[in-house]
């Protein structure tokens, strides 16, 4: 796992590492990926993957309104607001 | 502390709610060094045990009135602080209570306060909290286990009677097993996981730490079931029933159990002969692929992480790092300043594998592995009742005596394939090694056999 491959994950990650941090990430990361690659050795062609230990079909309830949070309580723990908005900074030019 | 050995005591009035609370407040406090508290509510705690001993008085006690609890810091409480051990929820407050902690509180369950973990749960040592390690109970230089390592100590060292964990691929069972007490892994979807902060959602249940079987079994009564707010949550299909006969043990083939310590080994040969001496038999099963059984699990586990963890963004709450102090945008540099190392570790291997050019070798791989595990244990249920090995491979490792990641994410070997099945299981304590550190078996049974599990582990508390 180069320096490049582990910057390139990190950004899809919303992460970054700081240059003195990176070689040494990079070198950890491999032997993690190592670790887990054992998985690839293991012949599994005809296996059907399983993705949930108890399938539930579909779940939905009857379209009606119940009770919600107020806006205050709803933006209660943002950490920058305006009234009924949270704030971010200009993302448009 | 054992909340149905003084429940009597409660009910003829020969004991107050109080006093058991204030002695818990007082214990909390001599004991703040363990860290296993991150917020205590002595205020309103004393409020609802005051309520609690009217109720006791009025002669209408609710079945767990005046219990005390503890609840892991990632598991939400109106009225309380959640960090789950993490900077980058410092000061967040949830805006409604987990349902397992509302059926609690609604049959008489006193929050005491939140209990330290890893960082989002994620770890095997509670050396990844933001707000410091947890302590051992018995030895002070040692890991109480992890991810819920602080609700674990909480029992342990008797500052309440019970603690809710939770469990991803072993946070409640192997904490169990390094403190000396009884930790609950439930079959997937038995009890709600609405509240709880999601780390990797096929895999993440809410786990229960006691002192006793009745304990346990009380508060499993009252938190499992059906929840509209969660929607993977079920109703039991039918109350399994034993099958006639003598008890039919599953037990590992020795290769399988090759990374136990001897301690460990010679506990779980004793156990099994004392099931055989019961009149159980014991059958040696094979749950495939012994080692693959980390990689499959970190490789789902971290891959939902990335996806779920995506949320902390810095914009709707938790940290913000202002946008005149980042570098680039605020959401890395937000993500970047407020998660720990650990963290960032899964994040990245879970984005990894699902990446492009990976996803097929890595992901989906895992998955297929995942069906090979949760079909052997379908198999193997046809021919045991049970299947018996250890918590873990060593008891309590020393602090800072793992530094290596890899190595740390090994110590989870024999809990994970419970978590990959969804089959419950329950960590034992069984004895102590020469150096007097905890020892905990697990007991592994079929989907929704909780009530059978918790059966056998009382037969075995009064063999011993």
């Amino acid at each position: 796992m180069t320096t490049e491959e582990v910057r390139k994950i990190a950004s899809l990650a919303k992460l970054r590492f700081a240059d003195d941090e990176l070689e040494d990430f990079a070198r950890e990361f491999t032997r993690i990926v190592e670790e887990v690659g054992k998985i690839t050795a293991v012949p599994m062609d005809d296996v059907e993957p399983l993705t949930s230990v108890n399938p539930i079909p579909n779940v939905t309830r009857p379209d009606v309104v119940g009770p919600t949070l107020s806006i205050e309580e709803a933006l209660g723990n943002a950490p920058k607001r305006n009234e009924a908005f949270i704030k971010v900074p200009k993302v448009l030019g | 502390m054992e909340y149905f050995a003084d429940r009597d005591r409660l009910s003829r009035g020969e004991a107050t709610v109080l006093d058991r609370v204030n002695g818990s407040l007082t214990r909390i406090n001599e004991h703040q060094d363990l860290n296993a508290f991150l917020h205590v509510d002595s205020e309103g705690s004393r409020q609802r045990a005051a309520e609690s001993d009217e109720r006791f008085a009025s002669g209408l006690p609710r079945p767990l009135e005046g219990m005390t609890l503890a609840v892991k810091d990632n598991i939400s409480v109106v009225g309380q602080p959640m960090t789950c051990a993490s900077a980058i929820l410092k000061g967040f407050r949830p805006v409604y209570t987990a349902t397992s902690v509302e059926r609690l509180l609604d049959a008489g369950a006193i929050v005491l306060g939140k209990t330290n973990l890893d960082e989002f749960a994620m770890g095997s040592s509670n050396e990844t909290s933001a707000f410091g390690p947890v302590l051992h109970p018995i030895d002070p230089l040692r890991v109480p286990g992890g991810s819920s390592g602080g609700s674990a100590v909480a029992v342990a060292a008797d500052l309440c009677d019970v603690a809710l964990g939770s469990e991803t691929g072993g946070s409640v069972r192997q904490p169990a097993a390094f403190c000396g007490i009884y930790g609950l892994k439930p079959t997937y979807g038995r009890i709600s996981r609405y509240g709880l902060t999601a780390f990797a959602s096929s895999l993440d249940q809410i786990g229960v730490f006691s002192k006793t079987v009745a304990d346990m079994r009380a508060v499993f009564d009252v938190v499992s079931g059906h929840d509209p707010f969660d929607s993977t949550s079920v109703v039991p299909p039918s109350p399994r029933q034993r099958t006639d006969g003598p008890l039919r043990i599953g037990i590992l083939p020795p290769e399988t159990l090759a990374p136990c310590d001897d301690s460990i080994r010679r506990a779980h040969d004793d156990v099994v002969e004392q099931f055989r001496r019961s009149g159980a038999t014991i059958e040696v099963v094979t749950i495939p692929h012994a080692d693959i059984w980390i990689p499959t699990y970190f490789i789902l586990a971290t891959a939902e992480a990335s996806s779920n963890l995506a949320r902390f963004d810095g914009i709707r709450y938790g940290l913000r790092v202002p946008e005149d102090e980042a570098e680039g945008d605020i959401i890395t540099a937000s993500r970047t300043a407020g998660f720990g190392k650990e963290v960032k570790r899964r994040i990245m291997l879970g984005t990894y594998v699902l990446s492009s050019g990976s996803y097929d070798a890595y992901y989906r791989k895992a998955q297929k592995a995942r069906r090979l595990i949760a079909d052997a244990y379908t198999s193997i249920y046809e021919s045991v009742d049970f299947v018996v090995m250890p918590t873990t491979p060593t008891t309590a490792f020393l602090r800072g005596g793992i530094t290596d990641p890899v190595t740390m994410w090994l110590s989870d070997y024999f809990t994970v394939s419970a978590n990959i099945a969804g089959i419950p299981a329950l960590s034992v304590p069984v004895g102590h090694d020469a150096q007097g550190l905890p020892i905990g078996m697990q007991i592994q049974g079929p989907m929704f056999s909780e009530e059978l599990i918790f059966d056998l582990a009382e037969r075995m508390a009064a063999q011993q």
